[in-house]
């Protein structure tokens, strides 16, 4: 064989070696990291993180879930300008954020850490480290794992953390959209939306710091030695690092003693630390439990609504932080802010106590919306004048209230603030026994079928879009939102307005 | 170490680096120090001297009788003789501790054997067989005694074959072994192809079918359950697949890691299940095996080729008793070898009784479809044989079988193999990887698959690879997790 066969094969050889190498690295990024849902946003967050533009993040929160739930960049960024995100996973051990924060000075000049102290003193699974480690897959990542494998706190192999592939391969059993997704509506700068409610059986306290008796908890050790390089590569980097505790139910969790050690470490240190657990935080920032936590350890919206603009307002007046707002190069930030409102509001819906306050949120709030109503069973019973006349606002005909409108069918369709469809039995060509059925289009294409069957037409109620089934199907009025600008179904409620007149609602 | 495993991987890399680098007069060096080191990675140093004094042993006993020709059967007998006994007293003691203790509890006597447990060096059986085939080959004057002990030694130690074989003959591979061979990319790109081709077999297929023999016959999920019907046959049909997957498979691995090299090792199976008659089937599995049988036992007690039918017989029996005791020293295999003996003879004493059944019956020979099912009626028939393998003891195995013809032909359509540890995503790939199989072994009934896919255009060429690969990579049961069967005749 001469030279030029031999540059041949040699160049063919090559090249299907980067075909190998391109397949293994697609297929090791769909595989190789844990499960991932769209409450936590894990995959997402470390895809977006690691493709941020460079120089573009000021702030960064470093932590678990606390912070992924309590720290809102959107909220900085709206009142002071500040480009913030929000880096970490759900029960992300100390040496993750360690990990994100080695990844962040890489390319990202940053001036201030805000680190959420919750993980210092929990020792999470394996399974923890791997979502990081797997996730951001980066030589210093690996090198860290391959050590605390050395030390015996890892015990899954070497090989695997070098190559992930070797412990994910078979999760081509578990592979859902959010393997793949490239967007996440929840999602703003490593913060995901969550609305809730903390109903506890006891009332939610505050930390207790008249009690003497608690005695401070000890650290991790590990978590402790990954804080102190937080802390090194801070000053390395010439990085301000504040730490912060979000808002907990301190009857549930056990707080106090942590409480004491960290404040001690912190003011040791000489490192800022706010505690939103203290009873003078909770009162500055008007903490309310039940509608600003969803457990009794994380924050829904409404309290990360709180919690970040008293950081804001503490990051503005200690540190000579630039103001991004009005940048080109911040653009992106402006739409983010739009969507991540609009997505605050939708939240909204979830917190009406009835159903005036439904209908009147949703009557504040029209573009880009489609109200699907359909009752089951029977929902005229206890539908008031006052809902009456709602209805009337919004553009219904259809009368609800009176004994003619008794255990009767009936759908409505609100498209942007005007009636596109609606429907009761007995009336028009609609006879009174009758189920009643409308199929449509949403603004953005999507189809749907809307089904309603009164008491003596079929009892049930069917809402279907985009071909899932998405009514409560219970008795009452079923209502369903859509958000044609998100392409989602905001809510799916039913008031048992047989029962009362909207006071009582499933989900 | 597992030829399916990381390290083999690096290994066999790192030394298929250094013999390329090396000067070809030098690579006979690198195989032999690394067959060095894979044996006592694989064991221990110890168990490697024991190793190279048995190929020692067998290096002087020919040297002995080229020179002394008078002493030559005397010699031969004796090396094969000691060969032979440290392969019983290393692997088969136990099973004749436990006979004798059986007969003395059964006579009464005092006498009370204990088991001795001992490691023997890695892949005893399959050295040994060759060991004794290179004596017997010099005494027969085939060959020249090799004046190389380290030649002997890199012959009867070459790594990738230290696991399960193939057994070769030294006039095969020795030379090859030895000489230093070219870097050719032909030849190169097949070794890997056929590399992965192995790992596909073992890693997708066999350890899928392995976990449905474990659960028949380990009495389901819980190990409460007596398996049934087709449960049975489902099970027996498994670990047959399971058998071949597995072992053609690290025979392709094997193989595949010599073409690496630029040496060619024999073949050990040829599509043995498209074969009509048992007789076939023992050509064309572990083909290897059953011809070193067949040249050093039978062919000298005169094979077919005796002046009475009852010889004939004889002789198959000897080498199938054989056969099961060096499968392993224990009454399954005998069994085994028994069975498979007596399919043998069967279709020997009852060939002339077919024969004018057919004529009788006026059946089409030549038709493909009487062909197709002596295929059918050979596979079935290797299948119950290889039954009893995989149960506890032969007792159980017997007792499933009593079981088998239960009527219960619902199971196959009511989900209930879906319930037996692969749900439907495993039992889908293990279906179409079985196809798979199926289709490439048909085309090697006329020709090799990757001459054929290497005939094809490069981007084809490039697209199944790289698929085999991918299904490889997602589908393999390897890594965290899993603990991969140890390869069924990989402790031999």
């Amino acid at each position: 064989m001469g030279k030029a066969g031999k540059w041949k094969h040699l160049v063919q050889a090559i090249a299907f070696l980067c075909c190998l190498l391109i397949l293994w690295s697609g297929i090791n990024s769909v595989l190789s990291h844990s499960k991932d849902i769209a409450f936590w946003a894990n995959t997402y967050r470390a895809r977006d993180f690691l493709s941020l533009e460079d120089n573009t993040i000021d702030v960064l929160a470093l932590g678990s879930s606390q912070t992924i739930r309590s720290f809102s960049p959107m909220e900085l960024y709206e009142d002071y300008g500040i480009s913030s995100y929000c880096a970490g996973f759900e029960q992300n051990p100390v040496m993750c954020s360690y990990l994100w924060l080695e990844e962040a000075v890489k390319k990202q000049q940053i001036s201030v850490v805000l680190f959420e102290v919750y993980e210092l003193f929990k020792e999470p699974g394996e399974a923890y480290y791997r979502k990081t480690i797997d996730s951001l897959s980066s030589p210093s990542a690996k090198k860290e794992a391959i050590q605390l494998c050395e030390d015996g706190y890892l015990q899954d192999s070497k090989l695997s953390y070098m190559f992930p592939i070797l412990k994910y391969h078979s999760r081509y059993t578990e592979l859902s959209e959010f393997d793949f997704m490239h967007g996440h509506t929840d999602f703003f700068r490593g913060y995901v939306l969550v609305a809730g409610k903390y109903l506890p059986a006891s009332p939610a306290q505050p930390l207790p710091t008249d009690d003497e008796t608690i005695a401070p908890v000890e650290f991790d050790p590990l978590a402790l030695e990954y804080l102190e390089k937080i802390r090194e590569l801070c000053e390395e980097e010439g990085i301000e690092l504040v730490l912060f505790k979000s808002p907990v139910d301190c009857a549930v969790e056990d707080w106090p003693g942590a409480y004491k050690t960290i404040s001690a470490w912190a003011a040791q240190n000489g490192i800022p630390y706010i505690d939103f657990n203290l009873p003078s935080m909770v009162e500055e920032i008007q903490l309310d439990y039940t509608t600003d936590l969803y457990e009794f350890n994380h924050t829904t919206f409404k309290g990360a609504e709180k919690v970040s603009a008293y950081l804001g307002e503490y990051l503005w007046e200690h540190y000579n932080l630039p103001d991004r707002r009005g940048d080109r190069e911040y653009q992106d930030l402006d739409q983010l802010l739009e969507a991540y409102n609009r997505k605050k509001q939708n939240k909204e819906l979830w917190y009406a106590q009835n159903l005036t306050d439904y209908l009147s949120e949703i009557q504040a709030n029209q573009d880009g919306y489609t109200v699907i109503l359909s009752v089951k069973d029977e929902a005229t019973k206890a539908f008031d004048a006052q809902l009456q006349n709602q209805l009337c606002e919004m553009g219904f005909q259809s009368q609800l209230t009176g004994q003619d409108a008794y255990g009767k069918s009936f759908l409505g369709i609100w498209q942007d603030g005007t009636v596109v469809y609606e429907a009761l039995a007995g009336e028009g060509d609609h006879p009174d026994g009758d189920a009643l059925e409308f199929r449509g289009t949403l603004p953005d294409g999507v189809n749907y079928y809307v089904k309603s069957a009164g008491y003596s037409a079929g009892n049930t109620s069917s809402i279907v879009i985009n071909g899932e089934e998405k009514s409560v199907n219970s008795r009452g009025l079923n209502i369903v939102v859509y958000d044609s600008q998100f392409g989602e179904v905001v809510d799916s409620v039913c008031f048992d307005t047989f029962l009362d007149a909207g006071l009582t609602y499933a989900r | 170490m597992s030829v399916v495993s990381f390290r083999f991987f690096i290994f066999t890399a790192i030394v298929v680096v250094l013999y390329y680098v090396c000067p070809r007069r030098g690579r006979w060096f690198i195989l032999l120090t690394g067959s060095t080191l894979f044996i006592i990675a694989g064991s221990s140093l110890s168990l490697y001297l024991m190793f190279a004094l048995q190929v020692l042993l067998v290096y002087a006993g020919a040297r002995l009788l080229s020179r002394y020709s008078d002493w030559a059967k005397l010699i031969c007998a004796a090396v094969i003789g000691l060969e032979i006994a440290a392969l019983i007293v290393m692997k088969e003691s136990s099973f004749f501790v436990m006979n004798v203790n059986f007969l003395s509890r059964l006579f009464g006597w005092s006498l009370h054997l204990e088991y001795l447990s001992w490691a023997a060096p890695l892949a005893m059986s399959y050295y040994t067989l060759m060991l004794v085939s290179y004596v017997v080959d010099v005494y027969r004057k085939k060959i020249a005694a090799d004046r190389n002990p380290l030649r002997l030694l890199l012959y009867a130690g070459f790594f990738p074959q230290m696991m399960s074989g193939p057994i070769t003959r030294y006039s095969e591979t020795a030379a090859a072994l030895w000489e230093g061979h070219r870097f050719d990319y032909e030849t190169f790109c097949f070794g890997l192809q056929r590399f992965l081709w192995g790992l596909f077999k073992k890693l997708v297929l066999s350890e899928r079918l392995a976990v449905l023999v474990d659960t028949i016959y380990n009495g389901g999920l819980e190990g409460t359950w007596t398996p049934t019907g087709v449960y049975v046959w489902v099970g027996a049909i498994a670990y047959t697949l399971q058998l071949y997957t597995e072992f053609s498979g690290g025979t392709d691995i094997v193989l595949g890691t010599a073409q690496l090299l630029g040496i060619e090792l024999p073949e050990n199976f040829r599509t043995p299940f498209f074969s009509t008659t048992m007789a076939e089937v023992w050509r064309r599995w572990h083909i290897t095996l059953s011809f070193w049988f067949r040249d050093y036992i039978y062919f000298p007690l005169g094979g077919s080729r005796v002046d009475a039918r009852w010889k004939h017989i004889r002789n198959l029996l000897v080498v199938w008793l054989c056969t099961g005791f060096w499968h392993g020293g224990n009454y399954r295999w005998i069994f085994w070898g028994i069975a498979t003996f007596v399919v043998l003879a069967g279709g020997i004493l009852f060939k002339p009784l077919f024969e004018k059944l057919t004529i009788l019956l006026r059946i089409n020979t030549q038709a493909e479809s009487w062909t197709v099912l002596r295929q059918l009626r050979t596979f079935f028939l290797f299948v119950i044989v290889f039954s009893v393998q995989p149960a506890a003891s032969l007792t159980s195995a017997l007792t499933m079988w009593k079981n088998a013809f239960v009527f219960n032909p619902w199971v196959l359509m009511d989900g209930s193999l879906l319930r037996l540890g692969l749900d439907w995503r495993e039992m889908a790939i293990l279906i179409f990887g079985l196809l798979l199989l199926f289709v490439i072994s048909k085309y090697q009934q006329k020709g090799s698959v990757r001459a054929m896919i290497a005939r094809q255009n490069l981007v084809c060429r490039w697209f199944l690879w790289l698929a085999l690969f991918a299904a490889v990579l997602i589908f393999g049961k390897y890594g965290e997790g899993y603990n991969p069967s140890d390869f069924i005749y990989g402790g031999f």
